[in-house]
């Protein structure tokens, strides 16, 4: 490796962590729920990333970090189930979460219920909820993220957009 | 062929709604719901769903790793990443083994160095880091602590000899490097760095030998010299950086400029003072925009004392002391998840001095032109990558000196979409990213357009009391020009030249394009036509000009729009170019309009190579030029608008589906026909009324005297319906003005005013000129003020509206000459000036000064974790109590006891659940008004 080449990695690497930073970190915390385990993850994404070759990566370069994060945050989260504290399921439900005034506008607002139904939803199809309209990813990319078939993430995306349309209908009548 | 009807579970239709199917298929389907109203529907309905998905999900605030993540990243990044951290990895495992361990270490101290030798670090956090690990395995095990003071004072001891005997010239690059590494708190030495930055090392081979000399006396172990690398000499850092990022040719060293001394010795006097200030400099860096910073270390000027004096150099000497003691008392306490992250801890203090010397190569640096500036790559700490041109404020000038005053129009409203963009992400914009010029014409006015159809604008005079100098008069100078409504709208040949580089792949940009042109394509007749031209690593034509009435092919092409590659703006704007001659024709007007988040950075990079192109095009074809400017993170401002203004179009800037239907379709005759050309403006002053007068805003557009009647030069255009307005404070006759000069001593005071009172009682004449767009020849008009034949005392909406426009652009540039101003004053000006506002725009700038307001709060702390704990608190009492009334179910008066308790307490909750009155807050508040501090020059006396 060059000087040249070597800085030019570099500034490649630096581009793409300001240019996906905070994507890669909401996808993270979707999957982990916690902000430190998510930045965790992003930033083990990033450690990867600065040894791949640029090359290698043109192309399907959010694939790629979309991949590896989600990886990641699935073993950190995996890793931590095991390891529960006490205090950490006792606090889990709390009944004044639900109540705070913030949260009862939330829910009343059309988006901030949308978003609810969006979070009840099984989490498979809720990830590619997220991919499709937070990310703005095509069924290829999420396909090679995720795993499933181009196909399958169409019919998934299908079935839970059908859910969310009956469960608004419901709402609004 | 025809298609079945869709029912609600085909997935097709979802397929189809979110564009994943390929173009045969959609066409079919979509001229099957042409025809079928039910499926038709059911697109429609998913459609809603869909968008609502895509707004809702939309996070307004970025996320950002902690500091030390990137740190740790950087590190990674820094060391050649294979050997190093498989290294360190490694070290890790074997930690128990204190012997195996140091050996590992003293090994990845000589294997990082070598590193070093070889590539040479763009930036010195390596340096930095590297010397962390050594001292941090070093002391680790537990050596004395004291030890390693003592060889820091030793040399700082050296350092106040050395000056004292005179430091041979040769001699003084390591003497520095020995006071810059012992402590962050440099001496007054560092005053003598860039004035021999001759001296520096030049040239490829010397480097080597420097950097040799370090790493073999760190292989000798010794502890000092481990510290030495931490903080190399300010002027050595950016002397790297220079010759080694920046690729450009032309390129000079910038330590080799004029000027590096007072803003070096700025960067010192902060380091200084560093240990009483922490907390003052991190109000700092929440600033966010990187080009703030120098302001801040400007502010700190004043309360520096002599620097040269013998005392304050002990006195760094004992901070310098007590910072080492702290900073190695802290290594065996951290214990931190990952081995790796030690290191990153401990870079937390250096790291701060070490973004200080960022802000000393960036200022210098920007002593440079904007086009080489732009050739500055990222480093990390400056994440906003936005490029403003530094703006230098005019200056109060007195008639008897310099009656006229010449200017370029300008309409531009960029500027107002920007500071919206960047406070809408709770980023105070930079200093320089306010041209105030184009934040008041982003308004519309209500001064009427001009009676007589054959002239271009009319033109409307007025003053009044200045709002944040009492004893200063306002003169606002608004020219309409004349409307044409959107129905009368000539032909048009448009060509979008739209960047689509990877770059562009970002909600707030190719999506918000889109949209634009959608809106646009709705307002397009048969007599338009319309081209498509992108660009990418190659230009390419998506839409070769086509008729405006055949929308759905348009709309079709737009959405087929897709960010990839890299850019080359020259490919794309000549094809465009092209495209548009094609079309060229009398009756229609020729426009490019060019789409882009920021550069052209490959092919013909050169600016002026661009420029010129565009000239001779705007010149000779009518094919004018107009910038959209999307996105945040990569703008370069400065060039989109030397682009803008040499194609004689308009800069904008779009940051929202709403200001992309203001520039698409309310204002889109004003973006599309110029109605007069090369508009200049030259304001002559009457000596005998006007004691001084300052021109507020276009700093960038001030134009010679002479050049005002050469029709040659070139200046800024009007569209239809545009409103410029233009602002001058006055400073009546017998104000003084504070221009902190002396008294001249080789000439005579200026002639009085009394002497050349010529009985006069205007204050002003306004005189514009302009060409019509298609004319070589220019026209004058003359306005005249006279405060004595105004008969109505009241003062318009608009100038109220303006000035509160101005306040606010005052206040965000950080003006020197803001006087009394506050946020109040500006909300007040704002509602007095509001009028019918139609658009709600106005509305909109009032919430955008309320969260300026609230985001130069001083922060408050945080109390609902407080409250919260006391809900919980009452909450387990209110259970305990139903409890206990359920045990005593018999027991009447136990009951109603129990009752009554459990009101209280119900009470209690309620109470504790409503928002806490903030009044007295906010009445303390306006007692200070927070003001934004002016810039040193200002300051310094």
């Amino acid at each position: 490796m060059t000087f040249n080449e070597q800085n030019r990695h570099q500034v490649w690497v630096r581009n793409t962590i300001e240019k996906y930073e905070s994507r890669l970190i909401y996808y993270a915390t979707r999957i982990t729920h916690d902000t430190h385990r998510a930045h965790d993850a992003v930033q083990e994404t990033f450690l990867k990333l600065c040894q791949q070759d640029q090359n290698n990566l043109d192309g399907h370069l959010t694939e790629w970090l979309f991949k590896v994060c989600r990886n990641k945050s699935i073993d950190i989260r995996r890793k931590e189930k095991r390891m529960k504290t006490i205090t950490e399921i006792t606090n889990e439900p709390d009944q004044l979460d639900h109540n705070t005034p913030i949260s009862i506008a939330g829910q009343n607002d059309e988006n901030g219920f949308l978003m609810k139904l969006v979070s009840q939803l099984p989490e498979r199809e809720r990830e590619i909820i997220d991919l499709k309209f937070h990310e703005g990813l095509s069924y290829r990319q999420i396909s090679k993220i995720t795993g499933h078939s181009a196909a399958h993430v169409g019919h998934l995306l299908h079935q839970s957009l059908n859910s969310l349309k009956i469960q608004m209908k419901q709402k609004q009548t | 062929m025809s298609i079945k009807h869709f029912n609600q579970d085909d997935p097709k239709l979802t397929d189809f709604v979110l564009g994943e199917l390929d173009q045969n298929e959609s066409k079919l389907i979509q001229s099957h719901i042409d025809q079928c109203a039910k499926c038709n529907d059911l697109v429609k309905e998913l459609r809603e769903l869909t968008d609502l998905l895509s707004t809702s999900m939309i996070s307004d605030q970025p996320l950002k790793l902690p500091e030390e993540s990137h740190q740790e990243i950087e590190l990674a990044l820094a060391s050649d990443s294979k050997t190093v951290s498989t290294h360190t990895d490694h070290s890790h495992k074997t930690g128990r083994a204190s012997r195996q361990w140091l050996l590992i270490a003293t090994c990845i101290t000589i294997a990082t160095f070598f590193v070093m030798i070889t590539f040479f670090p763009v930036n010195n956090s390596e340096f930095k880091e590297t010397a962390d690990i050594d001292t941090g395995l070093k002391y680790q095990p537990g050596k004395n602590i004291r030890e390693t003071n003592i060889p820091g004072q030793q040399i700082a001891q050296l350092d106040i000899n050395q000056k004292s005997s005179g430091t041979p010239a040769g001699e003084i690059k390591t003497t520095d490097f020995s006071v810059v590494s012992k402590s962050k708190t440099v001496s007054a030495n560092g005053q003598s760095v860039p004035s021999q930055s001759p001296t520096q090392p030049s040239g490829n081979k010397t480097k080597k030998a420097y950097v040799i000399d370090i790493g073999m006396k760190a292989k000798k172990g010794n502890t000092v010299l481990a510290n030495k690398a931490e903080e190399p000499d300010p002027t050595e850092v950016q002397f790297k950086q220079g010759e080694f990022t920046i690729p450009a040719p032309k390129f000079k060293d910038p330590a080799i400029q004029t000027n590096n001394t007072p803003s070096s010795r700025f960067d010192f006097v902060q380091k200084k003072n560093q240990p009483q200030h922490r907390s003052n400099r991190n109000i700092n860096l929440s600033y966010g925009g990187g080009l703030n910073k120098n302001n801040m270390l400007y502010e700190r000027v004043p309360e520096t004392a002599d620097l040269a004096s013998p005392n304050q150099q002990t006195h760094t000497n004992n901070l310098s002391t007590y910072n080492s003691t702290e900073q190695y008392g802290k290594t065996p306490v951290l214990d931190t998840k990952k081995s790796r992250n030690l290191t990153a801890a401990l870079g937390v203090n250096e790291a701060e001095p070490f973004s200080l010397y960022e802000g000393t190569v960036r200022r210098r640096a920007r002593q440079e032109v904007d086009s080489f500036i732009s050739q500055i790559p990222t480093r990390p700490g400056y994440r906003i990558r936005n490029q403003h041109a530094r703006i230098i404020e005019n200056k109060f000038l007195k008639p008897i000196e310099e009656p006229l005053s010449t200017f370029s129009v300008d309409v531009d409203t960029a500027t107002y979409s920007i500071v919206r963009s960047y406070i809408n992400k709770r980023r105070i914009p930079p200093q320089s990213a306010v041209r105030i010029e184009e934040m008041v014409n982003y308004f519309t006015y209500e001064d009427a357009p001009p009676e007589n159809q054959k002239q271009p604008f009319a033109c409307h005079l007025e003053t009044g009391p200045c709002p944040w100098n009492k004893k200063h008069q306002l003169v606002r100078i608004g020219i309409k020009g004349k409307e044409i409504p959107v129905k009368k709208r000539p032909a048009c040949n448009l060509v979008f030249l739209i960047d689509v580089s990877g770059s562009m792949d970002e909600p707030d940009k190719l999506p918000l394009v889109k949209s634009g042109l959608e809106i646009l394509t709705r307002n397009l007749t048969e007599n338009d036509r319309i081209s498509i031209v992108t660009y990418s690593g190659n230009a390419g034509l998506v839409l070769p000009p086509t008729d405006g009435s055949k929308k759905k092919e348009i709309v079709e092409k737009i959405h087929s729009l897709k960010a990839k590659g890299s850019t080359n703006g020259e490919a794309g704007l000549l094809l465009a170019y092209e495209q548009a001659r094609k079309n060229e024709n009398s009756e229609r007007i020729s426009r490019v309009i060019l789409c882009t988040d920021g550069d052209f950075n490959v092919g013909m990079s050169d600016d002026d190579e661009m420029v010129k192109l565009i000239q001779t095009e705007a010149n000779e074809g009518i094919i004018f030029l107009s910038v959209l400017g999307f996105g945040m993170g990569n703008l370069k401002d400065s060039k989109l608008e030397k682009l803008a203004d040499n194609g004689n179009g308009n800069y904008a800037y779009i940051d929202n589906r709403q200001e992309a239907k203001k520039v698409f379709h309310d204002e889109i005759n004003g973006t599309l026909i110029t109605i007069a050309k090369d508009v200049k403006v030259q304001v002559e002053f009457n000596p005998a009324q006007v004691g001084s007068y300052r021109l507020i805003g276009y700093s960038n557009r001030v134009m010679q005297h002479h050049e005002f009647n050469d029709d040659s030069k070139d200046a800024g255009d009007i569209g239809a319906g545009h409103h410029v307005t233009v602002l001058y404070e006055i400073a009546p006759l017998g104000v003084p003005v504070n221009t902190n000069t002396d008294d001249l001593k080789y000439q005579k005071k200026p002639v009085q005013p009394e002497e050349k009172n010529n009985g006069s009682s205007e204050w002003l004449t306004c005189k514009i000129r302009y060409k019509k767009p298609e004319g070589k020849k220019s026209f004058k008009l003359e306005f005249v003020l006279d405060p004595e034949k105004i008969k109505t005392s009241t003062l318009s909406n608009d100038f109220h509206w303006s000035s509160a426009v101005t306040a606010y652009g005052l206040l965000l540039s950080r003006s020197a000459y803001q006087g009394k101003m506050n946020f109040e004053l500006i909300l007040n000006l704002a509602e007095k000036g509001i009028g019918p506002d139609p658009t709600g725009r106005r509305l909109e700038f009032i919430d955008l000064v309320r969260k300026t307001e609230s985001m130069l709060k001083p922060v408050k702390k945080i109390e609902t974790s407080d409250t919260n704990s006391e809900i919980k608190k009452e909450l387990s009492i209110h259970r305990q109590l139903v409890n206990e009334k359920e045990k005593h179910i018999g027991d009447k008066e136990r009951q109603l006891e129990l009752q009554q308790k459990l009101n209280e307490s119900r009470k209690k909750i309620k109470d504790l659940l409503k928002p806490a009155p903030e009044e007295q807050a906010d009445k303390a508040e306006k007692k200070n008004p927070i003001k934004l501090i002016p810039p040193a020059d200002t300051l310094v006396p």
